[in-house]
């Protein structure tokens, strides 16, 4: 009973979160004028549609007729989204537009370059596009990353003062400080340009997963091609903060008074570090964990559009140079979206492994 | 006396938990590398660089794209940079009937070894003197060749305005009638060239021999022409026998060179180093600023949070919880695009006080979204130290709740909160930064607004232009890293005995 009760009271709050961050976010765009291009974008889009629509039922109509139909047409539109009352009675309906996920369109072409096809395109689709080419690059990267970094944090944080603890803890310190943005900018240099062993633009992904899609296992080999040098770069330097950060969550713990009890004890070394240890770390690594992999959803903004790769992080950033709204907030509200989902399923499994949530 | 008591408590502070650590002695060598720059920056630049930097003519004198003076040493050829001030020579003076002309000269020497040619060529006048007495005014600048061609680099008139007696102008190649006489030339030698292939790169051509050409006309061999080229300014006033003293303040002749200052420049011919140098103090600026005001805020809702509970905590905590369930880049990206875009923005005409403005609203967001993380720590430890006897004795002496968390509290928990501090003053930089590579770019000079230019005007190979701002984000970051990794072990007891 009170564990559903912790979960739904913490699916509650998030849920909020969700909503105040939406709400906040109609409320800048509409306090900026910036919604006016989501809603002029639409209603350009409708009005087209409506204008075929009646030359396809009618296409004896005079131009005159017609026009006077489509102006009609266009103004009730205006009406309706509210284009030219005061932005304050447009914020709720462009809330609930995002809050049920009618994203819209794509208006940029640029953007739908990106996705690799041709406006009209929605945001939905493009989004559902571009998501999988983040996935083998960026995620795949990152559990890479996890992988290394669950090998190194513990080694460093049993042997305090080893070397490899003080490699550790300096690797993070130089890593945590160079910006991944730049080393990608550094490593196409070197390695693109100087080497001539990576490509410089990662947009070639799009065919080979294209194809890699429809079962051509053959595609791998040229997706790695693409995908080898980001990977490389973002392994190198991210691993150095992940196992910085499981050392210090293990350190924490190995000198807490429970585990020199069990030392005292006199139990095996194995069983401390299986029982006593893994048991207290488990929720704030799986935090990392999980957080870490549903921040690669978003992809990474400034690191893909370097690379130039064709996913979610180039996405936002074509949509941010040309301006187009409805992309920009599409993204965001699914980028929240997921983070959002991320974090509940931690309140369960926080539950499943802390039995102090539980009451 | 108190005073001092401090600084020697500080300085005792200082040799016993940061001197003590490697990592503390070198961040604290690099804060005052940092320091020492950025009030160098302030003396040595004048005020008005961010206006200058918005001003593409203010640079028009440096040449584009080049990589710095000391690359010759890495391997780079480097053509020198010439800026002649001819006036300071004397001309050779003819008077004619009706008119009298002042040619300026000087001999430009391209080395035998290079295999670059100079990018440009101009004059620049100030104050040329426009005699209301004169028709007009030619200004010619013509070349001779190591071979002996001459071609007519400009050939421009002035015509005198009434009332004003003097122009500051820039004089520019005009590729219409260099390629006239460079077509000319060859086919005085016999040799047929298509004037269009000569326009697109007449200016690399000043510097070359055609040494073959194809059926159609077009250039298809060529080769630098090594030597001295004898550059002529002339300058003819018509309608007056006696030239006007002085002629001009000064005139410039520009022959640009390949290598430029000490971190070369940028597409507009921007000086790399003054921007770089202008850096330090602007990314402290922002560090230090977001650092402080999101931990001030972070301190004291924590407090608060703690020590009333309640309401207010439940309140505080709720927030907290909203704020940390946002994702920071993706609502950075939105606010900061739509903000751009929003007419009270749109409407500031100077492009410095709109790039200040901006500024300021990325550090505002920056603020309101760091400091929740530290209200979260700063309340567990307030709960804890709350329930201490020295505390309840300090009530019961009738201390004030606000004497309570800042007297009896606060100081508790200081070294937490100057790790934390010291460790979010990257953040702010290091996100200024890649919001200017994501095109929320303020204009400012700026290391981020430089690197955003370099990806979006530059190329990769201008490593000039890319590596070093990244090198000074990556310096002051470690900085504050290390001066937090220092002040950490000091902070936490626990971690202490691991670093030893």
């Amino acid at each position: 009973m009170s564990v559903a009760r912790v979960i739904i009271r913490r699916a509650i709050l998030l849920f909020i979160a969700l909503v105040v961050v939406v709400f906040l976010t109609a409320f800048i765009i509409g306090a900026t004028g910036y919604d006016l291009k989501i809603w002029n974008a639409i209603i350009i889009e409708e009005t087209r549609a409506y204008r075929e629509s009646i030359t396809r039922v009618n296409p004896n109509m005079s131009a005159e007729q017609l026009n006077k139909l489509v102006a009609q047409y266009r103004s009730m539109l205006e009406d309706l989204y509210g284009v030219n009352k005061p932005w304050t009675q447009r914020v709720l309906p462009l809330a609930i537009n995002v809050l049920t996920l009618k994203l819209g369109d794509v208006q940029s072409s640029d953007v739908a370059n990106v996705v690799g096809k041709q406006l009209p395109l929605t945001v939905a689709d493009a989004i559902l596009t571009v998501l999988p080419r983040t996935i083998v690059m960026i995620t795949v990267a990152e559990v890479i990353v996890l992988l290394l970094g669950l090998i190194l944090g513990p080694r460093a944080a049993f042997k305090p003062g080893s070397l490899l603890d003080r490699f550790v803890i300096g690797y993070a310190a130089v890593m945590n400080a160079i910006p991944l943005w730049w080393m990608s900018l550094i490593m196409i240099f070197f390695f693109a340009y100087v080497l001539n062993i990576a490509p410089s633009s990662g947009r070639g992904a799009i065919s080979a997963i294209n194809s890699l899609m429809q079962g051509d296992i053959g595609a791998l080999k040229q997706l790695l091609y693409y995908a080898w040098l980001p990977i490389v770069t973002i392994v190198i330097n991210f691993l150095g903060g992940t196992a910085y950060i499981i050392r210090a969550t293990l350190i924490r713990i190995v000198r807490e008074d429970f585990v020199f009890v069990a030392e005292a004890k006199g139990l095996a070394e194995n069983t401390i570090y299986r029982s006593y240890i893994l048991r207290a770390a488990a929720p704030p690594i799986s935090t990392y964990i999980i957080l870490g992999l549903a921040g690669t959803i978003g992809g990474f903004i400034i690191t893909e559009s370097v690379f130039d790769w064709p996913g979610m992080g180039s996405l936002y950033y074509a949509a941010i140079t040309t301006g187009d709204a409805s992309t920009i907030l599409g993204l965001t509200y699914v980028f929240m979206l997921v983070y959002v989902i991320a974090r509940f399923i931690l309140e369960i499994l926080y539950v499943l492994l802390d039995p102090r949530v539980r009451y | 006396m108190s005073v001092l008591m401090k600084i020697y408590s500080l300085i005792n502070f200082i040799r016993q938990y940061i001197i003590s650590q490697l990592a503390g002695r070198v961040s604290l060598a690099l804060l005052g590398f940092l320091i020492f720059m950025s009030i160098y920056a302030l003396i040595a630049i004048p005020p008005d660089l961010p206006v200058k930097w918005t001003q593409p003519q203010a640079w028009e004198m440096n040449p584009p794209n080049v990589p710095p003076e000391w690359a010759q040493y890495i391997g780079y050829k480097c053509l020198p940079h010439i800026e002649k001030n001819l006036v300071l020579e004397r001309p050779s003076i003819s008077i004619g009937s009706s008119s009298v002309t002042l040619t300026y000269k000087y001999v430009y020497t391209l080395p035998d070894n290079t295999d670059k040619v100079p990018g440009n060529i101009l004059v620049k006048a100030v104050d040329l003197s426009t005699p209301p007495l004169a028709n007009n005014i030619e200004i010619i600048l013509k070349v001779t060749r190591p071979d002996n061609y001459t071609y007519t680099l400009f050939d421009t008139t002035l015509t005198p305005q009434p009332n004003q007696t003097k122009v500051t102008t820039t004089f520019r190649l005009s590729s219409e009638i260099l390629s006239r006489d460079i077509v000319a030339q060859y086919l005085a030698e016999g040799i047929t060239v298509n004037r269009l292939a000569i326009q697109g790169r007449a200016q690399e051509l000043i510097f070359e021999k055609i040494l073959n050409v194809t059926d159609e006309g077009f250039i298809s061999k060529v080769k630098i022409l090594p030597g001295k080229y004898l550059f002529e300014l002339t300058i003819i006033y018509s309608g007056m026998v006696t030239p006007p003293t002085p002629v001009a303040t000064s005139l410039i002749l520009v022959i640009f060179g390949t290598c430029y200052g000490f971190m070369g420049t940028d597409y507009l011919g921007r000086d790399l180093a003054v921007g770089l140098l202008y850096g330090f103090p602007i990314a402290l600026a922002i560090g230090f600023s977001v650092a402080v005001l999101s931990t001030l805020i972070g301190v004291l809702a924590g407090i608060i949070s703690g020590y009333y509970g309640g309401l207010i905590d439940e309140g505080i905590q709720r927030t907290v919880d909203i704020m940390g369930n946002i994702p920071l880049l993706p609502i950075l990206v939105l606010i900061a695009s739509a903000v751009q875009t929003a007419s009270f923005i749109v409407s500031i005409q100077d492009p410095v006080t709109k790039g200040w403005v901006l500024l300021s609203i990325i550090l505002i967001i920056l603020v309101i979204f760091g400091w929740p993380g530290l209200a979260i720590v700063v309340r567990s430890f307030t709960l804890s130290i709350k329930g201490e006897a020295y505390v309840e004795a300090a009530r019961a002496l009738g201390a004030s709740n606000t004497r309570i968390m800042f007297k009896h509290i606060l100081p508790q928990i200081t070294p937490y909160i100057l790790a934390s501090l010291v460790l979010s003053v990257p953040g702010a930089i290091v996100t200024e930064a890649g919001l200017a590579i994501l095109g929320i770019s303020h204009g400012l000079p700026t290391w981020g607004g430089i690197l955003a230019d370099a990806r979006t005007k530059g190329y990769i190979t201008y490593w000039w232009w890319i590596f070093p701002p990244g090198i000074l984000i990556t310096i002051t970051s470690m900085t504050f890293i290390f001066l937090g990794l220092a002040l950490e072990t000091y902070a936490e007891p626990r971690l202490r005995r691991a670093s030893r």
